[in-house]
């Protein structure tokens, strides 16, 4: 899979990563949910990567239509590593699913750690992040109920 | 998936001889002249530009002016549908044409990415012309049975000529409007940075306006002459320097043309004590280095007041010092290169200026290692305390990423530093007080005020202009102002039976 995820240095670069998360979690829920062996989570699966592409795409809009000098600054303390989802998915379906529950956690928190400097930066995107969380923390809550 | 810093593509290496746009055409220039175009962080040619001959910019008025009355009776209506497309084509290429603009003007992808927005922006608010444009009624207005009214009308063919500093942008916040208005239209592109005015031409072609409507000529000093000298010409739009919009302004208004002429800046941050560093010091870092400093609302002279001086410096050095410095299209650069080579220079030497007068350097941004592109045009964030107002570095506009700091015993001070400036054209105050807000906004010199806000740029629906030697003209670019500049007003008195 070819996503970069960037350094965390601006609102922008923020939200690019954001982007790419979002990007790469669909791609790997999706590829886990053609799996035979994630067959018992396969529905859950496939709605993860729907939900992901859609935030996606609301990503991309908010990217395009909300940065402006006015809110363009520098970010710090949000660590690149802290976020990354896992570059391959193992043979196993169980295991898989875990892996994914956990990528959901760390996008979760992702969304906590941005919510803070949007206070500062952007405040109309902070409800979003917020959602955004809450949606993450339930995907791997119910992928780990399955 | 890879964890490392993203370096997007660039769209071209190199992008050929630009070609003006007249009357529906790309066309070469004969023009013998021509510059290359460098891409400043690398210092690699990326283009080259004509400039155009007095013929060439004549030819493209014979084209705006034989557009003209048919233009201006097409309905409003009609006239915004080319600018619907225009949106249109430019969201499609919004990514393209940010790192087009990356690329010739060393700017950082997100810096690039907002200003297109701001371009667009543009063009939104002139499709809203059908409703802007309405004039006055009054029934029985003159008399009992005589009515009176007053509509607009547009003026002819109006030109603007462009900085380098946002290559893609301030010509949108003139010709939408006005063409939305009813007029013909001639862009300049500065010499430096012409290559994306130029893919935004490819759009503007394709969204189909009417041949002539709309034209671009590339060129320096002797096209922006023709223009001045060019009698059909009725309206100008310049931003730029002050000396150079003060000599358009005299000679235009001279010649009996409208003109609005912006100027260069020199804006004072007043940070009192009582303003919240946590939250507003990377906003100040983006005011004072965002666009490497080169941008009318910059900040340019930081004015703690009171007690909160030694903490402030400090936390703002701090921040300073932590800039990624690097080429505009690695997303994790957070600040790229100076436009072009003799900007450059100049910058270093106002540095050396202020060195030279005693001013102490906390942060010296002379000389960056910048892994990878050793030859590229750049100063790191650069800041001098200890500056007194008579200095070079705290009076004359720089236009570059050092920042002078002055301190001030109290908000009164603060006024009068930000008052004694020639310019006047933005001022921002960081505070927890409504009351020194209200203070600041009310008595501050200035045409865009900030409060905890670094960067008070006015969006395209708000007029965008100076005071003081940062704006020549009354009626400034962007927003109302717009219609009112590319409009005469007629009032018609009528009785019928």
């Amino acid at each position: 899979m070819a996503i970069d995820f960037p350094e965390i240095t601006s609102f922008g670069t923020l939200l690019g990563y954001a982007l790419a998360l979002e990007t790469a979690l669909g791609e790997l829920a999706s590829q886990a949910g053609e799996r035979e062996a994630c067959a018992p989570w396969r529905e859950r699966l496939q709605a993860c990567a729907r939900k992901h592409g859609k935030r996606a795409q609301q990503l991309e809009r908010f990217r395009r239509e909300r940065l402006n000098e006015v809110v363009l600054q520098t970010i710090s303390g949000m660590n690149r590593a802290d976020y990354l989802p896992p570059m391959e998915l193992p043979d196993d379906g169980a295991e898989t699913a875990m892996q994914i529950a956990g990528a959901e956690d760390r996008v979760a928190k992702f969304y906590r750690d941005a919510a803070v400097h949007a206070t500062h930066v952007l405040g109309g995107l902070v409800r979003s992040f917020a959602k955004m969380m809450k949606q993450s923390t339930d995907l791997a809550a119910e992928l780990r109920a399955e | 998936m890879s964890a490392k810093s993203n370096h997007l593509p660039e769209v071209a290496e190199h992008y050929g001889r630009m070609q003006n746009f007249i009357d529906g055409e790309f066309v070469a220039s004969s023009s013998p002249r021509a510059l290359e175009v460098i891409n400043p962080a690398t210092r690699g040619v990326i283009a080259e530009v004509p400039l155009s001959s007095a013929a060439e910019v004549e030819a493209a008025v014979d084209a705006a002016e034989q557009a003209f009355e048919e233009w201006r009776e097409t309905p409003p209506n009609l006239r915004v549908q080319p600018l619907y497309r225009l949106k249109t084509l430019l969201e499609e290429n919004y990514e393209e044409i940010a790192r087009v603009l990356v690329q010739e003007h060393g700017k950082v992808i997100d810096e690039a990415r907002g200003s297109v927005r701001r371009t667009i922006d543009n063009v939104e608010f002139a499709c809203g012309i059908p409703t802007l444009l309405m004039g006055q009624t009054l029934e029985d207005g003159a008399a009992t049975g005589i009515d009176e009214e007053a509509i607009r009308q547009p003026l002819g063919v109006c030109a603007a000529v462009a900085p380098f500093n946002f290559p893609a942008m301030v010509p949108f916040w003139f010709w939408p409007i006005a063409v939305a208005c009813g007029n013909t239209f001639i862009v300049k592109p500065s010499e430096q940075v012409p290559v994306t005015q130029a893919k935004i031409f490819e759009l503007v072609d394709e969204a189909g306006f009417p041949d002539g409507v709309v034209n671009m000529v590339h060129g320096d000093r002797e096209a922006v002459a023709a223009l001045l000298a060019e009698p059909r010409v009725r309206a100008i739009s310049f931003v730029g320097s002050t000396p150079v919009a003060q000599h358009i302004y005299a000679t235009g208004a001279a010649r009996g043309k409208r003109v609005q002429c912006q100027g260069g800046a020199k804006n004072i941050i007043t940070v009192m004590p009582d303003a919240n560093l946590d939250a507003h010091v990377p906003n100040m870092v983006s005011s004072f280095f965002g666009n490497s400093g080169q941008r009318c609302l910059a900040g340019a002279v930081l004015v703690p007041v009171g007690d909160i001086g030694d903490e402030l410096v400090e936390r703002f050095v701090a921040a300073a010092s932590q800039l990624r410095l690097g080429h505009g299209l690695d997303e994790s650069a957070q600040m790229g290169p100076l436009a072009a080579e003799r900007h450059y220079e100049r910058v270093l030497g106002f540095i050396e200026k202020g060195v030279a007068e005693g001013a102490r350097l906390l942060l010296d941004g002379r000389d960056p290692k910048v892994e990878g592109y050793p030859n590229g045009f750049f100063i790191g964030p650069t800041i001098f305390d200890n500056v007194t107002p008579e200095m070079t570095i705290a009076r004359e506009e720089i236009f570059g990423p050092v920042v002078a700091i002055i301190r001030a015993k109290d908000l009164d001070e603060a006024i009068t530093l930000a008052n004694s400036s020639r310019f006047g054209n933005a001022s921002s105050i960081y505070t927890g007080s409504g009351r020194a807000a209200r203070a600041y906004k009310y008595r501050v010199r200035g045409g865009n005020i900030g409060i905890n806000i670094g960067v008070a740029a006015p969006m395209a629906y708000f007029p965008f202009g100076g005071q003081g030697d940062s704006f020549f003209g009354d009626l400034h670019g962007q927003g109302r102002d717009g219609i009112d500049f590319f409009t005469d007003r007629k009032v018609v008195i009528s009785r019928w039976g």
